[in-house]
């Protein structure tokens, strides 16, 4: 899974590569909020995507293998994008909790996830106001 | 009133006539769920009477906290107890709402919110 969509320019593209401790889910939604900030995101939004990201990066750490997880957020002109990914014991399989599904559609404009070898890879998007 | 606040998570729990009362401040996540857990069961321990949360100062809480509710809660009704969720932020809300939890579970009970 990639922000594979390239007719909209990327503004601005980093990744933070973290170890898989809970402790650090508020450095996740520190940057999240920060990157929604300059941004037109208007607070509900913003709010949105803070939530979003503590959700995917969250459950990167429930799902890990004990590696790193790698965030990669993308500011576009018209959306923000946080994919994160990490390496996961494939013979314990990977489901999306209920819980978090809900909550991801109902803060974010869309998510997804997929297992790919012995990686889950998951992406939050938020959609930018028009001008 | 007992208090004990590790990290950036307050909790202080308050005897009162109508049973424990757990007043909890900061942000609840994967975290600092563990610590909502231990002070619901320790809570929860003794006793008959409902235990209730103050969540009016929770500034963040996901879904890892939400799944710790319903646990401690279903915990608590397995001993004849309650658990019920009192005052709470609008951040609260909004999460219970949007997860329906504040409608449709046997876990907790949401009292009406005095805003």
């Amino acid at each position: 899974m990639t922000d594979s969509t390239t007719q909209t320019q990327t503004a601005t593209s980093f990744d933070l590569v973290l170890p898989p401790d809970p402790e650090l889910l508020r450095v996740v939604r520190l940057v999240a909020s920060a990157v929604a900030s300059l941004t037109s995101l208007p607070i509900d939004g913003v709010e949105g995507l803070r939530v979003g990201a503590d959700e995917l990066v969250s459950t990167l750490i429930q799902a890990s293998a004990g590696g790193p997880i790698t965030v990669t957020f993308n500011r576009h002109t018209d959306r923000i994008v946080i994919l994160g990914r990490v390496q996961v014991d494939p013979s314990e399989g990977f489901a999306l909790d209920p819980l978090t599904d809900q909550i991801l559609d109902t803060v974010v404009t869309s998510h997804d996830w997929e297992t790919r070898g012995d990686e889950v890879h998951g992406r939050v998007e938020q959609s930018l106001p028009a001008d | 009133m007992s208090s004990s606040t590790p990290d950036d998570l307050g909790l202080k729990v308050e005897d009162t006539d109508a049973g424990p009362v757990i007043h909890v401040a900061g942000e609840l996540d994967l975290a600092s769920a563990p610590q909502l857990s231990a002070a619901l069961s320790e809570a929860g321990r003794e006793g008959a009477d409902p235990v209730t949360l103050d969540l009016s100062e929770v500034t963040f809480i996901d879904s890892s906290a939400l799944r710790a509710l319903v646990l401690a809660g279903r915990e608590l009704t397995e001993k004849g107890r309650v658990l019920q969720i009192g005052p709470r932020s609008e951040m609260v809300n909004r999460v219970l709402s949007m997860t329906s939890l504040d409608q449709h579970t046997e876990a907790f009970q949401v009292l009406p919110d005095a805003g």
